[in-house]
């Protein structure tokens, strides 16, 4: 039953004030008691019950009240462990309330700590990763500064280094520069060479000419000899064959002879014919052989001069021989000038060729060396922004660091709380 | 008067009377003559017959006959042979009545008898017994 | 000079006349009642009388004149009698004598003898006389002498006088060379050739002759049985051909001539196409020629074998013996050439069958048949037939074989043995045959022919010769073989194939070289060796031809093949015809010779003709 307070204490008075009047009523009825003493007794009656009632009241009050301020007092200490548990009385008032809601204050309250008491080990644990990653990072960002820095460093070596290429390079072109230059010079000579053996060539072929004129001149006469002995062997072939003839006309007039034998009597007009061919093949052998002769002495005769003519003929050939070979020589010197010329010119264009590729080798490390500028500059920037994030992540860390103590202030602070045993624990 | 064809085996100088010869034939070809010994030196092609040629120098005994010359080609009624000799010599006529016919100890000379002409001898060759020597050497 | 002409006509057309006659006899006794074989004897009489007469051979015609008589007697007969058989018989013989006579320009001889016996009135006499009158060849023969002196004698011409005196007693001296009068005229002869007809063997004459020292050579011959055929094939320069032949001939000379010229002016005109059909038309024109010549040149075995009933009949009588001939195939031809060498070696086989074969009656069988390109000639009998061991011992008895190699031989080979000269199981001689010259001539005639002889035999079984002849002598496929870059030509009807071998291929057996051919060994001859030329290089590939010698397969090494040809073949001209191993020769397109030879025959000669592998 939840009697106000207030009730409470209207009830009281009406108890007292009914207990008086009751006993007012009553003593008189009792009839024992004296009416003199009877005020008294009623008075004391109701004194008494007032009392008792005021007493269990109060007390009850009281006690809750105590318990409450216990329980307060207890708060102001920071412990939250326990509920605040009021006598149970029959009647209950605001007293009650006020436990109740002292007691969800506290709930509440042990809630909210615990709440944030985990959460604040949550934090400090957390401000203590994130310090630790901070850290982590600050040393990355370390490593990274000083890769950078190396890169940068490194950037520039090669841009130093670039340079030098860019500069042995500018020296190559400037070499080939002088080897076009004195190939040219070189090519210019070979070609007067090759002009000045042309005009030498020339001249000996000239000489040349004239030479041949006269050897044809010579070797006409020769043909004319050879000829002439050619047309000796000829007749001497010729006589070959008619002695043949007269062999073969020997042989069958033999035959003839032999065959007319064996027609006897018969055979006998060819017998005689048959001789006389033998004797006709006979003097024509002789006759042969007394031309033979006679071409073989013609033959002689003309075998020595024509011997002297091939012996002139061999002077002549050996002086054109000489001019032929002088001939050569020119020739071939105005080959190798030429050939001279034409490597002169190989070169000139080799050497245009390697300028090119030596003046865009240039411009390529020059760009190289751009781009390492650049790189360098770049380094330089990412190394300036990797020491402001280094120094952001100090902070940072700092930063945390500060969470991390404040979130230790703070759980110290909530630890003072005393949650009791409850599983709002700090996990 | 008879003729003759002389011609000489080494030194020796013989003749055969011309109706024993067919003819004299130059420059033939002498083609391979198997399974016969050494005194045939071949075969050669007489107006399409085949005729083997024998060299009468080494069946007599004599050096064999020289190379590549001419052979007699003897009649066919007599020997069907051809003879390789060392020299031809010209036709003779010869009186035979005075041929003295030979009887010689050595039939191997195949001498039928010997002439006299112009102060040199002449050896009548004796074709039957040349066919006797061929065919002894043939057995 | 026309009667010459004619005169061979007359010969040729009489001893046809002759050979029918004495074919018509022999059927005639066999069968006395065939009144149309009477009647063709009695006109071939006929005609051989007009013939003479017109002729003047008054012998001949006399003679032929009594035959044609009897002969008309006989045939209004309708019959005629073994006897008078026998007298016609000894007619006709007479008179091919006769015509050998004519042929021979000699006079006649004398038909007086003959004529003065009637041939009827001879019936009765007939037992008797017939072996008398039947003036068998065996009586008298004639022998051909052929004798020289030694150099080295005196007085030759005398001596020859005396000789030939001596052989005047022996008989009828039909021709002499150097007539009687030159040597006595005082020629200088040291030769003496001589026909003598008598009637003693030549061996003794030999006999006789042998008393005169001053003999170096004695030649004694008895010259071919002067029959019909023998005479007109050994003697004949004609031949009879149908007159159609004759018009192809004609024509084909006719496109000859054409051809020349067409030749000729192609040749001219330098026109290869036109030359090269000329050549065309010429080789097919030639190539006609060839099977028309060939034609006439074929003769049917008949003309062989028309003589021998008469023979067989003949030597029955002779030797009692009761002797039935068979011809098969006597219509085959063969070449002309071929059929006059084979006339002599058909004789002397049916002799031998008669005298060695036939003890008392039998059947000799003649067959002739065509087998691929050659054909064969069979003489069989159904006699004794020839032991092989007998054969043997013989041999080694007359000293022709060792007994080392009668050891070692085998019996095909042993039946080779009778063709050894020398050799004759006959214990005697006797009238027909056993002199011992018979079967090696046979065999040499064989072996020239470019043929092969068989015998087989068995004792009691009979023997059987049968002879492997190339159709043609003349013109027969060869095959070339280069040896030390020279050809020869072997015959190809010898050989059996051509290989080429692996020079591993080859194995020794013992001293010789062998090779493995369809699982046989076979012997290898190397080609070079046996002509006694240089050996060859060592080479990888061998060529062989594969060929017969003695029975056996022989593998002949050669260097190289160089073709197949249709050859003309030459036979070779004393004395090589008789050299052993070498054939004729023959003349290719490009004019160089070449030779056949005869493997069997050099490997003879060079084992002295032993007949052993």
């Amino acid at each position: 039953m939840r009697i106000e307070i207030s009730h409470k204490f209207v009830l009281g008075f009406v108890v007292v004030v009914g207990s008086i009047v009751f006993l007012d009523y009553l003593v008189p009825v009792l009839g024992f008691i004296p009416q003199s003493m009877q005020q008294f007794v009623s008075t004391l009656g109701a004194l008494l019950v007032g009392l008792v009632f005021g007493w269990i009241f109060s007390k009850a009050f009281t006690s809750n009240i105590g318990i409450l301020t216990t329980g307060a007092e207890r708060l102001s200490h920071g412990d939250l462990s326990r509920t605040l548990k009021l006598r149970k009385g029959l009647v209950s008032d605001e007293t009650e309330d006020l436990a109740d809601s002292l007691n969800l204050v506290v709930d509440n309250l042990r809630k909210v700590v615990g709440k944030i008491r985990t959460t604040s080990v949550r934090v400090n644990e957390s401000s203590q990763g994130l310090s630790a990653s901070a850290e982590e990072m600050t040393a990355t960002s370390h490593e990274v500064a000083g890769a950078i820095e190396q890169i940068s460093r490194g950037a520039e070596t090669q841009a130093e280094m670039v340079e030098k290429v860019s500069r042995v390079i500018r020296d190559l072109a400037g070499s080939i520069e002088q080897i076009t230059a004195s190939s040219q010079i070189l090519a210019l000579s070979s070609a007067e060479t090759t002009k000045t053996a042309k005009d030498g060539g020339q001249l000996t072929d000239t000489a040349l000419e004239k030479m041949k004129l006269v050897l044809s001149d010579v070797e006409g006469n020769s043909r004319q000899m050879v000829s002439f002995s050619e047309h000796v062997q000829k007749i001497g072939t010729i006589i070959d064959v008619i002695t043949g003839i007269a062999q073969k006309t020997n042989l069958l007039a033999l035959n003839a002879t032999i065959e007319a034998a064996r027609a006897g009597e018969y055979g006998q007009g060819f017998a005689v014919v048959a001789e006389e061919i033998s004797k006709l093949a006979d003097s024509t052998s002789a006759s042969a052989g007394e031309i033979t002769r006679l071409i073989d002495t013609t033959r002689d005769e003309s075998l020595r001069v024509h011997q002297s003519m091939l012996d002139s003929v061999r002077a002549i050939d050996a002086g054109r021989g000489a001019i032929d070979s002088t001939s050569g020589v020119f020739r071939a010197i105005i080959e190798k000038a030429e050939d001279a010329q034409g490597k002169a010119h190989k070169i000139t264009a080799l050497t245009e060729q390697q300028n090119k590729n030596a003046t865009e080798i240039v411009a390529a490390i020059e760009e190289i060396s751009r781009v390492a500028e650049d790189n360098a500059a770049g380094t330089e920037q990412v190394s300036a922004a990797t020491e402001e994030q280094s120094a952001a992540m100090e902070e940072l860390t700092y930063a945390s660091q500060k969470l991390a103590q404040l979130a230790d202030e703070l759980l110290t602070t909530v630890s003072r709380f005393n949650l009791g045993s409850d599983a709002e624990a700090p996990a | 008067m008879t003729q003759l064809l002389p011609f000489t085996l080494g030194a020796e100088r013989y003749a055969l009377k011309l109706t024993s010869i067919q003819e004299v034939v130059d420059g033939a070809q002498l083609h391979y003559l198997p399974v016969t010994p050494a005194t045939f030196l071949g075969a050669i092609n007489v107006h399409g017959q085949v005729v083997p040629v024998v060299d009468l120098p080494l069946l007599l005994g004599f050096d064999p006959a020289p190379v590549c010359q001419r052979f007699l080609v003897l009649s066919p009624q007599i020997l069907s042979l051809a003879l390789a000799v060392h020299q031809l010599e010209s036709v003779i006529n010869v009186d035979l009545q005075h041929l003295a016919l030979m009887q010689s100890d050595e039939p191997q000379n195949c001498i039928a008898g010997v002439v006299h002409w112009h102060e040199k001898m002449i050896n009548l060759l004796d074709l039957e017994q040349v066919g006797h020597i061929i065919e002894t050497q043939l057995k | 000079m026309d009667m010459t002409k004619y005169k061979a006509m007359f010969l040729s057309e009489s001893r046809e006349h002759l050979q029918k006659m004495a074919t018509l006899l022999v059927e005639i006794e066999a069968n006395p009642q065939n009144s149309a074989s009477l009647d063709a004897l009695f006109r071939e009489a006929h005609s051989i009388k007009g013939m003479a007469a017109s002729m003047g051979y008054q012998q001949t015609a006399n003679l032929a004149h009594q035959l044609e008589d009897s002969l008309d007697h006989f045939r209004q007969l309708g019959q005629i009698d073994s006897a008078t058989i026998d007298r016609l018989l000894a007619g006709t013989d007479l008179l091919a004598r006769l015509l050998e006579d004519i042929h021979a320009d000699r006079t006649e001889r004398s038909t007086a003898a003959f004529l003065a016996v009637p041939i009827a009135a001879a019936t009765q006499a007939a037992p008797i006389a017939a072996p008398i009158s039947a003036a068998t060849l065996p009586q008298t023969s004639e022998q051909q002498i052929r004798l020289s002196l030694h150099e080295s004698i005196a007085a030759p011409g005398a001596r020859l006088l005396v000789l030939l005196k001596q052989l005047e007693s022996l008989g009828q001296i039909l021709a002499c060379q150097p007539e009687k009068n030159r040597i006595l005229s005082g020629g200088n002869y040291r030769k003496l050739d001589v026909r003598l007809k008598t009637s003693v063997t030549g061996a003794e004459i030999k006999e006789r002759l042998k008393v005169y020292s001053e003999i170096s050579q004695l030649d004694i011959q008895e010259p071919k049985p002067p029959t019909a055929l023998g005479a007109a094939m050994a003697g004949s320069t004609t031949v009879r051909i149908p007159t159609e032949l004759l018009d192809r001939f004609i024509h084909l000379t006719g496109e000859l001539m054409t051809n020349r010229y067409m030749l000729h002016s192609a040749a001219q005109q330098k026109n290869w196409l036109s030359l090269n059909e000329g050549l065309g038309q010429l080789a097919r024109l030639v190539k006609n020629l060839h099977h028309q010549v060939l034609k006439v040149r074929m003769m049917p075995v008949e003309t062989v074998t028309a003589r021998l009933p008469r023979l067989v009949r003949d030597l029955a009588r002779t030797s009692n013996k009761e002797i039935h001939l068979e011809l098969e195939g006597s219509g085959i031809e063969l070449d002309r050439a071929i059929l006059e060498e084979l006339t002599d070696p058909l004789v002397h086989m049916v002799r031998n069958a008669v005298d060695h074969g036939i003890e008392h009656r039998g059947t000799i069988v003649v067959r002739a048949w065509r087998q691929r390109d050659q054909v064969m000639l069979q003489v069989a009998d159904n006699g004794r037939g020839m032991d092989p061991q007998a054969l043997r011992r013989q041999a080694v008895n007359k000293g022709l074989i060792t007994p080392a190699q009668a050891q070692i031989m085998r019996d095909y080979e042993s039946f080779q043995l009778v063709c050894l000269p020398g050799f004759s199981t006959a214990p005697q001689v006797t009238a027909t045959s056993g002199r011992g010259v018979g079967m090696d001539v046979v065999k040499a005639a064989v072996e020239k022919l470019g043929g092969v002889l068989h015998i087989e035999s068995a004792p009691q079984q009979g023997t059987r010769m049968t002879l492997k002849l190339p159709l043609s002598v003349a013109i027969l496929k060869a095959l070339l073989v280069r040896v030390d870059e020279k050809l020869v030509a072997i015959p190809l009807t010898r050989v059996l194939q051509t290989l080429e071998i692996d020079s591993a291929q080859i194995q020794m057996s013992g001293k010789h070289r062998v090779f493995s051919h369809h699982e046989e060994l076979l012997p290898l001859v190397s080609l070079r060796k046996i002509l006694d030329l240089p050996n060859p290089q060592a080479a990888l590939q061998i060529s062989v031809v594969l060929t017969e010698a003695f029975g056996r397969k022989v593998g002949l090494v050669v260097d190289g093949f160089a073709g197949q040809r249709e050859v003309f073949v030459q036979s070779l001209p004393a004395p090589l015809d008789h050299l052993k191993g070498l054939g004729g020769g023959t003349i290719l397109g490009d004019g160089s010779i070449v030779f056949l030879l005869d493997i069997q025959g050099i490997l003879e000669r060079r084992r002295g003709g032993e007949p052993k592998v």
